[in-house]
């Protein structure tokens, strides 16, 4: 019973572990770039539900278009204006700008709001369904629904709009793309953007859940890359594989072996599927070569 | 020209003469705390409890040193709340902005590795950290006000062990840091001087961000009090996760995050009846000639930093205070003569009695048990102090 409790609980935790990593997956696979701000981007997509909900009282449900549109925004004008420049250069100087990124970002909401822990706690936080005497919480259910969600709407972005097929072909061969007229500027910008979009979508979904803080994101940003890596680049259902696996062995690693074992556990997992499928459980082996 | 230069030789001389009379004596204080980073929310609220006594005491004309008005400036530095920049700040304030005293950082962790460097120069400081590790080393020149971290939870747990019907079993949760296992550790002690079985002893990683498998276990287990100890970005989310699992003990029990007023805030009426101990609260009754009462302390901080102050700035206004006490009673700035008169403290503050032990660290202090009632932290045990009563069973989560 009690197993069965903690499987259901390392599921719904891969749900939110998918909805985290799912931004990062994109643009790492697309533009080899590791977003290290990416988790500042959760940040801001939290920030933006609980003053939501704090000012003008809106259920943090309908706030996700609207921290999505902010941070898409965000990444936009950051993508453009600044990532850019670099996108030419080593890989290094990505992880630089980005980390960069991260500190702009959370010192200014640290300026701008304090450090003080905030929370989203609307009036049906805390119930939920009772299945034999399974809980499962509803807002749990529903960030994994809605990862589900964003993951099918990016997969049907990517598979079946114009903007998604060029961005799939600046992903296998950014030369070949450019032959065949896709502007790689804009592709890139895109890509950022929609990132940044989803990473903004999960910190609403996070603001329900746990505390807000300026610096909450970077937990996130690690976690997104242990998933990513595990589950496959270039691969969104890999995505979803890998959050589960993680959110499964957090859990019943805790429950089987020790509570302060749990990230380890995350880590040597990694470690081991990465021996046994260097691209992933799902990963695709162009999309893991790293490009000159 | 030769006249010129030696006119504006003597105009120089006579500047920095007149310098030197008119120069305010100074004492100068560095503190090398987390003003961003993790610990950003608790390293403000040290400042600002910093800062007060320092308006409060300028504003009288500073501190009475030797016959002479000293005023107090302080120089800060942010560690980021990283040990390794705290360690090379303090050494920077020491070595290069030649400090007389240091304010210790926000934490037990910063503070371990800050008093070592204080002690390796012979300089005060006054740490903000309660874990006895820190105490353990023999240090002379290293002071709290911060209540041992052991003594946290000693009336929390007797006071829950008198409740009726009587509490039979403990489960604890705590985070695998410094400052938190040093209380925890301390709470089998107090349980078996209550007659209290714990069922359930475990630590979490501090980079933890889910609790859902640790609390199905600890509901399976059916305690009576549930410990969970940590600082508030961790307890939020695991009172969340405890109102989804229906996991409804007698009490819910957590460190002094709960005397926090942001988590109020956060957690709104989900935050009601959880309970936990406290360094301060404005109810407090003791009296000064600086501050007045903890109530005077609660308004004038409220009318200079817009918000009412935690425990947090109070600890750290006292620890000033202390200081500054200490400052005045040895007539000097000298460290060794500053030591002594710390060593043989004997004050009534706002915060109550100082003195010291001979590790350094505060004597005679408790914590009271507080609970969250009608929004509001109120404190419940001891009856001495206490505003309401106990509520016990915690009702179930609505």
């Amino acid at each position: 019973m009690l197993i069965l409790q903690n499987i259901i609980n390392g599921l719904l935790l891969g749900g939110l572990y998918a909805s985290v990593g799912l931004g990062l997956c994109l643009v790492w696979g697309v533009m080899n770039m590791i977003n290290l701000a990416h988790g500042a981007f959760i940040m801001v997509g939290a920030y933006v539900t609980f003053w939501m909900y704090h000012i003008f009282k809106i259920d943090p449900l309908f706030t996700i278009p609207f921290s999505m549109a902010v941070t898409f925004l965000l990444g936009f004008v950051a993508q453009k204006y600044i990532i850019n420049f670099i996108v030419k250069a080593s890989i290094f100087m990505g992880l630089i700008l980005t980390f960069g990124m991260e500190i702009f970002l959370m010192n200014v909401s640290n300026l701008l709001f304090s450090a003080d822990y905030r929370s989203v706690t609307p009036s049906y936080s805390g119930a939920g369904i009772s299945l034999g005497g399974i809980l499962i919480p509803y807002v749990r259910l529903g960030l994994c629904f809605i990862a589900l969600l964003l993951t099918y709407l990016l997969n049907l972005f990517l598979n079946k709009t114009k903007t998604g097929n060029a961005i799939k072909a600046t992903a296998l061969d950014k030369e070949a793309a450019q032959l065949v007229g896709i502007h790689i500027g804009k592709i890139y910008t895109i890509t950022f953007a929609v990132s940044c979009a989803l990473a903004g979508a999960a910190g609403s979904l996070i603001a329900v859940i746990t505390a807000v803080s300026p610096y909450m994101g970077t937990i996130y940003t690690f976690k997104a890359a242990l998933i990513t890596c595990l589950g496959g680049l270039g691969s969104i259902p890999g995505l979803i594989a890998g959050g589960m696996a993680v959110g499964l062995a957090e859990t019943l690693g805790s429950y089987f072996i020790s509570p302060g074992y749990k990230e380890f556990i995350g880590f040597v997992l990694l470690v081991f599927i990465l021996i046994l499928r260097p691209e992933g459980i799902m990963g695709k082996k162009f999309f893991a070569i790293l490009k000159q | 020209m030769k006249k010129l230069f030696s006119i504006l030789i003597a105009f120089t001389i006579a500047i920095l003469l007149v310098g030197t009379v008119f120069a305010q004596d100074v004492v100068r204080i560095g503190c090398s705390t987390s003003l961003t980073g993790k610990l950003a929310y608790e390293g403000k609220a040290s400042k600002d409890g910093n800062d007060f006594y320092v308006a409060m005491v300028n504003r009288k004309g500073g501190l009475n040193i030797g016959g002479k008005k000293y005023k107090i400036d302080v120089k800060y530095y942010d560690d980021e709340s990283d040990v390794n920049t705290t360690t090379k700040l303090v050494e920077k304030l020491i070595t290069e902005d030649k400090i007389d005293f240091i304010y210790g950082p926000y934490g037990s962790g910063p503070g371990f590795a800050a008093s070592a460097i204080t002690e390796k120069y012979k300089k005060i400081i006054m740490a903000m950290s309660s874990s006895r590790e820190l105490y353990e080393r023999g240090f002379k020149y290293l002071f709290t006000c911060v209540t041992p971290a052991e003594l946290y939870f000693k009336s929390v747990i007797y006071c829950l062990s008198q409740q009726n019907p009587r509490p039979k079993t403990l489960a604890l949760l705590f985070k695998n840091d410094l400052f938190n296992k040093s209380a925890a550790d301390a709470i089998p002690g107090y349980c078996k001087e209550n007659g209290i079985e714990i069922v359930y002893n475990e630590k979490f990683a501090p980079g933890a961000s889910d609790f859902s498998t640790e609390l199905s276990v600890i509901k399976a287990k059916n305690p009576d009090i549930i410990v969970f100890l940590s600082q508030a970005e961790q307890f939020i989310l695991g009172a969340k996760q405890m109102k989804d699992l229906k996991v409804n003990p007698k009490a819910i029990v957590t460190g002094v995050a709960v005397a926090e007023p942001h988590l109020v805030k956060a957690l709104g009426k989900d935050a009601e009846y959880l309970s936990g101990p406290t360094l301060w609260d404005p109810t407090m009754k003791y009296r000064d000639d600086l501050f007045g009462d903890s109530q005077d302390y609660s308004k004038e901080f409220k009318k200079i930093f817009g918000y009412e102050p935690s425990y947090h700035a109070a600890t750290n206004s006292s620890s000033c205070q202390a200081l500054g006490i200490a400052m005045e009673k040895a007539g000097s700035l000298d460290v060794e003569r500053v030591r002594n008169a710390m060593v043989t403290l004997d004050a009534n503050t706002f915060y109550g009695r100082i003195r010291f032990d001979e590790k350094g660290r505060i004597t005679g202090r408790t914590a009271p048990l507080g609970q969250i009632l009608n929004g509001k932290f109120t404190i419940v045990y001891p009856p001495e102090i206490a505003v309401a009563k106990t509520v016990w069973p915690k009702p179930a989560w609505q």
